[in-house]
């Protein structure tokens, strides 16, 4: 999981344009003020480039938070 | 007397206002789900109990007439809220709650709102009353409780105002459409003989913000017909809701923005949509490519692209899409042929009709076309044109967009004459974010522009000529002044302004430009 996250915090910093974001798996769109449709949709196209896969919408839609991206991520690359 | 517009439902001409035919929907479909929002269901008799509780306390206040503000808060007694004012003959104004307070007091004053319906306690509402002076009577709907069933209406003049929507002007001043009871009747006659008309048992779906005029179809159409309507929850992403709300509840009838498929796009090949019997579209661009890919997703359905500004009462023309035939300009969609009733010309700078397949600016006129902004004369005089058609004197409405009619009669739209953009199908002008810049930064150039993201998708930004702002000055200046939709996504600086061969700004060069310093 700490291998993801530290994967994970400079696309979100550079996406959500907030180098304070902290990374946990609480985290969720609620809580970051410019996670949007579409800082959603190229969030999501990044992780898919750095990890090297493809979500299935099904993913998508079922995450709720930070721990559930990385729990899909955990399953992709294992 | 004036005469009332004649109303069609699927049996039988009659002559009813839009409160009437609600309430004959009620008795019909008392127990059929007439909203699902927030994870609750309320069936017609539900409803209109709540709409009933406050009505009896709207109407237990002195009457002055004058408009009713709704606060857009998620909550089923805002949509009770809009049917209230309906039924009282008050003119309804939906204001965003997502707006800075300076801009929704300005509302109220425009609009002359004497009572302001709310659902939710907020820190909006109590800055809003110590700035209001006792001249508006705030209302908690929250607490309200349902009444008995009344099932009475005001008749209304059919001239008279049924809301004013705001939308963005350029100097500032958010500019008020008057939308009259006409105006809307005539659009539902339309509607209600198209094949796409809602019938009563579809599933419609309700993704737009009460102050996009688009939310007429699904809140009011679908409630005359004994429809239900499943409203989207608001969240960061909305295009998830959305598509979590079309398969859950079997949704029938689609009424998007093009921005949510365009989302939706890189998951084309795992969405299967058998439900949906018509996609319809409205409020920006369509794109080809996006929508015959969204048809596949959408097997057994149709798909409309519909256009119209506030100012022609939703939509005035429709297209309907499908692989055969799919008329496109740049590849964007064809907006289609003008409804029933409704006009149509193209006109050059002098305001000289021009010769068929020539482009020019798009005029429109009909019954669904409101006649002025409300109490502004001069922008009035601006945007609506007295002209001959036919033989035929009318008042038209120039909507500043560029078109031409190709050999089947279809109308394609070619871009602005303008600095008006659209962003998720709110309609923005550049210049109203220009004009705030300024202020702020009143020595400096300033130029609102529109980039494209990595994922291809517009985005709002501003430029400021050789600037510096070390305390987030400018940007905290801007969120009190414009409304969400308005916020630049990015605001950079340039050392200097590209131009173009006549001096001014040249806004394309700057999308691309890459001297652009990111500042925010």
């Amino acid at each position: 999981m700490n291998e993801i996250i530290l994967r994970l915090t400079p696309i979100m910093h550079r996406i959500f344009e907030d180098r304070s974001i902290i990374v946990t798996p609480n985290i969720t769109a609620k809580d970051i003020e410019k996670w949007t449709s579409m800082t959603n949709a190229i969030f999501i196209a990044e992780i898919e480039q750095e990890f090297g896969f493809k979500f299935h919408f099904r993913d998508v839609m079922n995450l709720k938070n930070i721990g559930d991206l990385i729990s899909v991520i955990e399953k992709k690359i294992a | 007397m004036k005469t009332q517009k004649k109303l069609v439902d699927s049996m039988t001409f009659q002559t009813k206002g839009i409160y009437d035919l609600f309430i004959d929907s009620c008795k019909k479909n008392g127990n059929n789900t007439a909203i699902f929002i927030n994870k609750n269901t309320y069936t017609y008799n539900q409803f209109l109990g709540i709409i009933s509780g406050i009505k009896k306390q709207v109407s237990q206040l002195p009457t002055h007439k004058k408009s009713i503000g709704i606060l857009t808060d998620e909550h089923i007694n805002t949509y009770a809220s809009m049917w209230t004012c309906i039924g009282t003959g008050r003119p309804f104004v939906p204001i965003s709650n997502k707006q800075p307070t300076e801009r929704i007091k300005a509302i109220i004053d425009n609009a002359e709102i004497d009572i302001l319906l709310y659902a939710e306690e907020s820190e909006l509402i109590r800055k809003l009353k110590l700035k209001s002076n006792n001249k508006v009577v705030f209302i908690c709907t929250k607490n309200i409780v349902s009444d008995l069933h009344d099932l009475s209406s005001v008749r209304v003049n059919t001239n008279q105002i049924l809301y004013l929507m705001y939308t963005s002007g350029t100097t500032g001043k958010p500019k008020g459409v008057p939308i009259t009871h006409n105006n809307l009747l005539s659009l539902i006659e339309n509607h209600q003989k198209s094949e796409y008309k809602i019938i009563e048992e579809d599933r419609v779906i309700q993704m737009f913000e009460l102050t996009f005029d688009f939310s007429i179809l699904p809140t009011i159409f679908s409630l005359l017909v004994g429809a239900s309507i499943f409203v989207v929850p608001k969240n960061n992403t909305t295009f998830i809701e959305v598509y979590k709300i079309l398969v859950t509840h079997k949704i029938t009838i689609a009424y998007l923005v093009p921005s949510v498929i365009n989302h939706l796009k890189p998951y084309f090949n795992q969405i299967h949509l058998p439900d949906v019997r018509w996609s319809f579209f409205c409020g920006e661009a369509l794109y080809k490519e996006v929508i015959l890919n969204w048809l596949k997703c959408t097997p057994n359905g149709k798909a409309i692209n519909a256009y119209g500004p506030t100012e022609a009462t939703v939509y005035m023309t429709h297209y309907i899409v499908n692989e055969e035939s799919c008329e496109a300009y740049n590849g964007i969609i064809s907006i289609g042929k003008p409804l029933n009733n409704m006009g149509i010309v193209i006109l050059d700078k002098n305001l000289i009709e021009v010769p068929r397949g020539k482009k020019g600016e798009l005029c429109i006129f009909g019954p669904q076309i409101s006649n002025q902004y409300w109490k502004d004369e001069s922008l009035s005089n601006i945007a609506y044109i007295n002209i001959n058609h036919q033989g035929h004197n009318v008042t038209a409405y120039r909507t500043g967009d560029l078109c031409y009619i190709n050999n089947n009669n279809n109308y394609m739209f070619a871009g602005r004459i303008d600095e008006q953009v659209k962003v998720n199908g709110y309609r923005v002008e550049l210049n109203e974010i220009e004009y705030f810049a300024k202020q702020y930064c009143s020595d400096k150039l300033v130029a609102a522009f529109v980039k494209k993201n990595s994922i291809g998708m517009n985005f709002i930004s501003l430029v400021i000529e050789n600037y510096q702002d070390k305390n987030n000055g400018l940007l905290l200046f801007l969120k009190e002044k414009l409304s969400h939709y308005q916020m630049p996504e990015i605001i950079y600086t340039i050392e200097q302004l590209p131009t173009n061969s006549n001096g001014k700004i040249d806004r394309q060069k700057l999308a691309l430009s890459s001297q652009l310093i990111k500042l925010y």
